[in-house]
């Protein structure tokens, strides 16, 4: 199919066309005739967010360095985009052949937040693809999904093929050549997917059927197939060090939410914040070696251009001897005129020489997460930083020479009260007045709050999420101590969205009809503030018969069995349940 | 010692849907892997010295496009275009460079005027010679074309791009589609779009379809006194390709 001769005719009637181009820096074009394994990594979301996330970069690599795979990126196409392709049929296509997304042989869904669902479902619909997986003949590619909500894909579970959980560098492509080596022996779907459950990290949604009580409790899975394991565990990457990294990442010409390089210093987290889903399923903590590093910056900046490299993990600052990593690097690269920076702060391990290393570089402000206001909230979610470890922290980046700060928290926290609320406020106060009594200067700072939402796998797996009208009442509290205060910009989530967020997170397979009416009734974005809509949201939960806040408000019972418990996240319920238990009497989580 | 390297280029369609900071963008990237020796901004946030003459409309490809870069040591010519187009994506290609003078005012302050040539393209039905001929008189005999014009904040306001058209006129085609030659003012002082010429063109015409109706290409930028001054200096080392 050329679309080719439709493409120039619409690109030129949307936004930023240059999103569909697909022609970028380092975009590789294979050859569809002679590669064997042809794959869409589809991202459902649009192309600046997608073009931000490392996953996709270290997949785009991994697969395309195989000679006999080839894998090719879409995005959820902007809507704008989406209505000129529905008046024309033109189908869903990938960026680098615009080739039609259903004659691929997969098609990898990366799933990084439970808002995206519908737009999953819409890029099947818009690629001319069947919803469910057992609706597929074997001519349609399989449909796999990965990344974190890959631990508890259940609202999705009929509508993809194959989940794979965990690291993807190696399992990917094992997936792929197993595939390949099976459909040439002229195996069919089934026989495929029976001989992908072998791999480990594989989950077949297929081979399991959930059961629930006649009062429509989840009550546990039936396993349809020999081959299925009982429980599915997450694979993991040993040694870090020696995986691949992605070196020549494709640079955007539009500009991307994270317009830079991206290098990974070390995958999962030693801390053990008890909210914190990513801290759990991306476990044990596995480091690259700091001349690894160095060398991967080296090619990096010289295949791509960038003026910026971020040192990403879940928490830069406790990667050993960062302070000298940075320095490292700024001195290698002084004459480029390099910046390199941390995604995020650890108030904790933060420093003075830390901060002078980014001064020559400084641009924006510093990003703290301190969570919680008072010092008792936060020990009950394991995020132990004292208020000391705020100020000290912000002090020292002061006197290098910073002004600007963003601090992250979280409203709804388990135990949380009034008082937790409104000492957000004050701690930000005290802050700036303490700042200026002993600096001589205000500070400017930005306040970013959040909704707490119970994730599968953590241990407040199992804790309600706080009613949208109490959220609303916390917030509108925070608001008023803040005005009153004065100095403070505060930006807070829509708490309509956190509630869908929480149904989803710990959803189960009931949901998928609702998601796909949803669909049909216009869902699309819903991580977009511009295209949520709660009350459509309401009305569907209302005509499927489904109660939300069963989902979302509910404290879960420690021996009802969760539609999540074959997916294995690495950790043990025992263990998520003493965390859980702890973190009502106060006590500090044990660090990993 | 700072040297300054213009340089011209040619954008083809691959690329026409770069906006003006996309291809400002490109353009830095591509000369950081070149390890061309750049000179940098002062201050926190230094950036390379790299200006653009003038911003191309998206959609639009171009012939002849004219940059400036400041670098710290000489770098000759030849070895600039060969080092940087080996960068470039497929759909730009440098076709000259020559070093200036450092204290020259800076290219994007001195040119003014645009060359298009906008080609009919459409499924819809071409207008006649005659019928744009009629359209063309009707527009440019007006003393003002006010136009509506979108700002940031949603504030609409009012503007006359009489003065920025310099010429339109019809290439006689014969029995081919129709084409139009253009020549606009671009820069700081004002100008107008070939899309916001067609859109007002379409307007006063007895035929549908504005600007998307039309392929343009931009022929080229000069310095417009009283002729026309091709921003190259003569006898400069430029290497044509």
């Amino acid at each position: 199919m050329h679309l080719e001769k439709y493409l120039e005719r619409l690109l030129p009637l949307v936004q930023k066309p240059a999103r569909y181009l697909g022609n970028e820096w380092n975009a590789v074009k294979k050859d569809h005739c002679t590669t064997a394994v042809r794959m869409a990594l589809a991202f459902p979301d649009i192309y600046e967010v997608g073009m931000s996330n490392l996953g996709l970069k270290i997949i785009y690599e991994i697969v395309n360095r195989h000679p006999e795979m080839l894998l090719e990126r879409v995005f959820a196409p902007a809507t704008d985009m989406e209505d000129l392709m529905r008046q024309n049929n033109l189908p869903l296509f990938t960026l680098e052949s615009w080739q039609p997304v259903r004659e691929f042989d997969f098609v990898g869904f990366t799933l990084q937040y439970e808002l995206s669902y519908s737009n999953v479902l819409n890029m099947l619909d818009l690629a001319g693809i069947s919803f469910y997986s057992e609706e597929r003949s074997s001519g349609e590619p399989l449909i796999i999904g990965g990344g974190p909500c890959a631990f508890n894909p259940e609202p999705l579970a009929p509508f993809f093929d194959l989940f794979l959980l965990g690291d993807g560098e190696e399992a990917l492509p094992e997936i792929l050549e197993q595939w390949l080596a099976l459909s040439r022996e002229g195996a069919g779907k089934d026989e495929i997917l029976a001989s992908l459950s072998a791999i480990k990290g594989v989950y077949i949604p297929g081979f399991y059927r959930p059961f629930y009580s006649a009062g429509g409790s989840f009550q546990g899975l039936e396993k349809l197939h020999p081959s299925a394991p009982g429980v599915v565990r997450k694979r993991v990457l040993r040694d870090l060090d020696r995986a691949y990294h992605p070196i020549a990442p494709v640079v955007p010409y539009v500009e991307a939410v994270h317009d830079r390089g991206i290098i990974e210093l070390f995958r999962g987290c030693g801390r053990g914040c008890r909210f914190c889903q990513a801290g759990v399923i991306y476990r044990p903590v596995r480091r690259r070696r700091p001349g690894t590093l160095k060398k991967i910056a080296r090619e990096m900046l010289r295949t791509t251009g960038y003026d910026e490299l971020s040192l990403a993990s879940l928490s830069s600052c406790d990667y050993p001897d960062i302070d000298q990593l940075i320095s490292d690097l700024n001195t290698e690269h002084l004459a480029e005129k390099v910046r390199f920076t941390l995604p995020s702060l650890r108030l904790d391990s933060f420093s003075v020489g830390l901060a002078k290393q980014f001064h020559q570089g400084r641009r924006g402000s510093l990003t703290f997460a301190p969570e919680a206001g008072t010092e008792r909230l936060r020990r009950v979610i394991g995020k132990n930083i004292s208020e000391d470890d705020l100020f000290s922290a912000v002090a020292d980046a002061v006197s290098a020479g910073w002004s600007s700060f963003k601090l992250y928290f979280m409203i709804g926290l388990p135990t949380e009260e009034d008082d937790d609320v409104m000492a957000i406020a004050s701690l930000c106060h005290e802050l700036r007045r303490r700042i200026k009594s002993e600096q001589g200067r205000w500070i400017r700072l930005s306040v970013s709050v959040a909704t707490f939402v119970p994730k599968a796998h953590t241990p407040f797996q199992w804790e309600p999420q706080l009613s949208m009208d109490e959220v609303r009442h916390r917030q509108e509290l925070l608001r008023t101590s803040i005005r009153r205060l004065g100095g403070i910009n505060l930006s807070w989530s829509d708490p309509g969205s956190s509630f869908l967020e929480a149904v989803f997170a710990r959803g189960d397979r009931r949901l998928s009809p609702l998601l796909e009416r949803a669909w049909q009734k216009g869902c699309r974005f819903d991580g977009w503030s511009e295209h949520f809509s709660l009350q459509r949201w309401l009305d569907l939960f209302d005509e499927m018969k489904i109660n939300p806040e069963d989902y979302a408000y509910r404290r879960y019972g420690e021996a009802e069995p969760l539609p999540w418990e074959h997916l294995g996240s690495g950790s043990s319920k025992e263990m998520l349940i003493r965390e859980y238990r702890r973190a009502r009497q106060d006590n500090p989580s044990l660090e990993v | 010692m700072m040297d300054r390297i213009r340089f011209r280029y040619a954008c083809g369609k691959e690329l026409r849907y770069l906006s003006h900071l996309d291809l400002l963008r490109l353009f830095q990237r591509a000369m950081r892997r070149a390890r061309l020796p750049l000179a940098y901004t002062l201050g926190f946030n230094p950036r390379p010295k790299l200006s653009l003459a003038a911003p191309l409309p998206v959609g639009v490809t171009a012939s002849k496009e004219y940059g400036e870069i400041f670098l710290v040591e000489p770098v000759s010519p030849a070895s600039f275009r060969q080092r940087l187009g080996e960068q470039l994506p497929k759909g730009l290609t440098l076709t000259g460079a020559v070093v200036v003078p450092v204290n020259e005012p800076p290219l994007a302050s001195v040119v003014n005027a645009a060359l298009y040539r906008a080609a009919w393209k459409s499924s819809r039905p071409a207008p006649t010679d005659t019928m744009l001929q009629k359209a063309l008189d009707k527009l440019l005999a007006q003393p003002a074309i006010m136009i509506r014009r979108f700002g940031k904040s949603g504030k609409i306001t009012r503007q006359n791009i009489r003065p920025y058209i310099f010429s339109a006129e019809l290439l006689t085609s014969g029995e081919q589609d129709p084409a139009l030659r253009l020549l606009l003012q671009v820069g700081s002082k004002g100008g107008v779009s070939p899309s916001r010429f067609l859109e007002q063109l379409a307007l006063k015409g007895d035929y549908t379809g504005g600007e998307h109706c039309w392929c343009v290409h931009r022929q080229g930028l000069y310095i417009y006194r009283e002729c026309l001054i091709d921003p190259f200096p003569e006898g400069g080392e430029t290497l044509d390709g």
